[in-house]
């Protein structure tokens, strides 16, 4: 079953409030029921207080009625006469004050009942049969039912206050009881808010903090690479969702992960396969052609005045190919030897490896009327043969496509990052910004190439590239090209960080 | 549960119905008083038991007072009936000196005292309780007395304990020596009841008794002859406003005259015996009566 963390929190949440809730509720209930009772225990104390005023009155009728018939004095009947006045006035505040307990409320009912019973039925006729003959009413009154019924009245009065102040002790400890309950109401409340507040962090960390974090840990695992990290998927609700979609993710990121390793190895196996051929092939094509050049010089030396003018030129023609042939195979062989395996780096002052290069183009140098000049520069560890070849091969390129008289060429050197960057800089015919990318490309000549196999470049990459540097070529200002090459500094102290496009090619 | 409720409830309604078919029902409440000893207590439950049969709402307010007392009650209207009797009734109300020589003309005399107030009498009991003395029969033997008036055969002074009224009655000490020309007694008040206790421990010689008294069954006293008549003739009877009679109608003066009738002074006396010596409730006496007489 699907039970969302939405749902949950707004349960939880609900929960809590309604636990708050009925701890405020019954807090405010407890609170209310103690007023009462104390209010009602208070209520008793005014009842008793209005009986016994009451039942002061009611004596006073009697003392009244006994002191006029006695005496006959109408000056002694006068507490007679003011509490009836005054009697019904506090027998309505004694029915308004006494407590709402049936037994109190019939105990009131019965002692007013008896006071106008003993107003109506004794002291009235009494009263009046004293003023009119005070003898028989003297007589009477010695066998008289009233002081008997006051008696029986003040009887009851001590029965109602018994049952008040038995009503009044009971609201009191029922009041105390209720505070008490009020207050460990409150106390037991807080400590159920408080638990259940923990409750629900503890739960909030385990049903979101904790997965949400697992599906972090996981994402952290994927950036550092390890495609294989999956988060939890299991739950019903929306951390759930989060993980299957953090994994699909991860997933989909390791199929295409493999499949680039796998065309990457596809591409680097037919490389090697086509360097191998290249190899394989130039080393076989060298025998028949060392065969053809032997004949052929031994044609040339020992039946060319033999030959006419065409069968000479024809000659001349086979010699000049298979010393091209040759040429082609020696720089296929080459280039197919640098692409790959181990570099045999040494720490190698850079214009060590320009001199060796300048001393094997010195004849060329020396027909060409060129300069070559050089600037401080670095030591770099590399392979000194192969680096050797490069500036050999960008050097003997400013010769060859230079019409100047006095070829100059200046070969430079300047940090850029973390990387040496060379530039080769000559003053010959430029290049055409469009074809600065082709030359690099094996047999690539630009327009009427006077000379070369034009693999020359295509190597120079090849042994740049493998370093980890790059090689490119741009128009020099105010003529000419410069060629422009990086090699890892070493002494930078960097690893060199290998970009997909030193990878790619 | 249901069902029982409803069977509750229902038989509330019948016993409701039984009583509101009487021919009080419906009738505005009847208030009545009694004076403050047994018989009256007695007679007071007689007629409220079998008027509240007849479905006529009663107030029984006991134990009020001597006539005197229990009369202006009446009059002022506290109270809508009580029982007393004819002759205290010409005596105490009429002021009547004379001695009537029967109980009808004392019925009548006590008719005539009560009209001026709208006061009536309803029928008059069988039963007499008039006043009587009383000896007890160590001194009836010693001074051979028979009558009242051989009290003057006693040498020392006698004392008569009775009601505090006694003592200014024309049927009481004022008569005896008026009509007796008894010199020799004394008068000391009691409550009503109490004489017999005070005669008894000898604090008292003679005692001021009722005719219908249950003690008087025992046989420890000697009740003298009243040759003259003074105590004359007192019969039970009701005494009601006139606008009470006129308000409740005929079914209440029948059901009160049914009881009447029936209340001798044989029965009187047993009945206040089983009050006075037996302890049982004027209440209880009075069903028991009404339940053998069928009235209720």
């Amino acid at each position: 079953m699907r039970r969302s963390i939405t749902t949950r929190m707004v349960v939880a949440s609900g929960t809590l409030a309604l636990i708050v809730a009925v701890i405020f509720v019954v807090l405010v209930v407890a609170i209310r029921e103690q007023r009462q009772s104390a209010n009602s225990a208070i209520g008793s104390e005014q009842a008793i207080t209005a009986g016994v005023s009451l039942e002061k009155l009611a004596i006073d009728l009697e003392t009244g009625v006994r002191g006029f018939v006695a005496s006959g004095s109408p000056d002694l009947l006068q507490p007679y006469t003011n509490s009836r006045k005054q009697y019904p006035q506090q027998a309505a505040v004694l029915e308004q004050m006494v407590s709402r307990d049936p037994l109190a409320r019939q105990q009131v009912r019965a002692i007013l009942g008896a006071i106008n019973d003993y107003v109506n039925l004794y002291s009235i006729p009494m009263v009046s049969l004293a003023r009119e003959t005070p003898d028989v009413a003297r007589n009477v009154i010695i066998n008289n039912t009233g002081r008997d019924r006051i008696d029986g009245i003040r009887r009851e009065f001590n029965n109602l206050f018994a049952t008040e102040r038995a009503i009044a002790t009971k609201r009191t400890e029922q009041a105390h009881h209720r505070a008490t309950v009020a207050i460990w109401s409150g106390v037991v409340g807080l400590l159920v808010a408080v638990v259940s507040i923990i409750a629900l962090a503890l739960y909030l960390r385990k049903a979101v903090v904790r997965p949400v974090r697992e599906v972090a840990r996981g994402a952290e695992r994927v950036a550092q690479g390890d495609l294989s990290a999956r988060a939890p998927e299991q739950r019903h609700d929306e951390l759930g969702d989060l993980g299957r979609a953090f994994n699909t993710m991860a997933t989909s990121l390791e199929h295409s992960h493999e499949e680039v390793e796998a065309r990457t190895a596809e591409l680097e196996r037919s490389n090697r396969e086509l360097d191998q051929f290249a190899a394989v092939t130039s080393h076989d094509l060298k025998e028949p052609l060392q065969t053809i050049t032997v004949f052929a010089g031994l044609m040339n030396r020992d039946y060319r005045d033999q030959l006419d003018e065409s069968g000479r030129t024809f000659l001349d023609s086979i010699l000049a190919s298979t010393d091209r042939m040759r040429t082609l195979i020696r720089d296929l062989l080459e280039f197919s030897r640098v692409g790959h395996g181990d570099l045999q780096s040494e720490e190698v002052p850079a214009e060590e490896l320009i001199e060796r290069a300048r001393d094997n183009l010195a004849g060329q140098i020396v027909e060409r009327g060129a300069t070559v000049t050089i600037d401080s520069l670095p030591t770099v560890d590399v392979d000194p043969a192969q680096f050797c070849q490069v500036f050999q091969n960008l050097l003997s390129n400013a010769l060859k496509f230079s019409d100047e008289e006095a070829p100059q060429v200046h070969v430079s050197a300047r940090p850029d990052g973390d990387d040496w960057r060379f530039a080769v800089r000559d003053n010959g015919i430029g290049i055409d910004p469009a074809q600065a990318e082709r030359i690099f490309k094996p047999f690539a000549r630009l327009g009427a190439a006077k000379e070369g196999t034009g693999i020359g470049l295509a190597i120079c990459q090849r042994i740049v590239e493998h370093h980890g540097g790059r090689i490119w070529v741009e128009a020099a200002p105010g003529g000419g090209s410069t060629f422009y090459f990086t090699i890892p500094n070493t002494a930078a102290d960097t690893e060199p960080t290998p970009t997909p496009e030193h990878v790619s090619v | 549960m249901l069902l029982g409720s409803c069977g509750g409830s229902a038989d509330k309604n019948a016993a409701t119905t039984t009583r509101a078919s009487g021919p009080g029902a419906g009738k505005p409440p009847i208030t009545i008083g009694t004076k403050n000893f047994p018989e009256a207590y007695l007679l007071g439950q007689l007629y409220t038991q079998a008027l509240r049969a007849k479905g006529f709402t009663v107030n029984l307010k006991t134990d009020i007072g001597a006539t005197e007392l229990i009369y202006r009650a009446l009059t002022s209207k506290s109270l809508d009936m009580y029982p007393d009797y004819t002759g205290v009734i010409d005596a105490v109300i009429g002021n009547d000196q004379t001695n009537p020589r029967s109980a009808s003309e004392t019925y009548r005399n006590a008719q005539r005292a009560v009209a001026p107030e709208n006061i009536v009498l309803l029928d008059r009991a069988p039963f007499t309780d008039r006043d009587a003395i009383a000896v007890k029969p160590e001194l009836a033997t010693r001074y051979k007395l028979e009558s009242v008036e051989d009290l003057a055969r006693v040498p020392a002074a006698v004392t008569v304990g009775g009601p505090p009224e006694f003592r200014t009655r024309e049927q009481g000490m004022v008569g005896l020596d008026k009509e007796y020309g008894l010199t020799n007694l004394r008068f000391r008040p009691y409550r009503i009841g109490e004489q017999y206790e005070q005669l008894d421990k000898g604090r008292i010689d003679a005692a001021d008794v009722f005719t219908t008294d249950g003690q008087l069954s025992r046989g420890g006293y000697v009740v003298l002859k009243d040759p003259k008549g003074l105590f004359g003739f007192q019969n039970g009877v009701p005494l009601v406003r006139k606008d009470v009679v006129d308000r409740e109608g005929q079914a209440f003066v029948t059901t009160v005259n049914a009881v009447s009738a029936l209340l001798t002074t044989t029965e009187m006396r047993r009945m206040n015996a089983a009050m006075t010596l037996a302890s049982r409730s004027p209440a209880g006496v009075a069903e028991e009566f009404l339940r053998n007489h069928h009235l209720i």
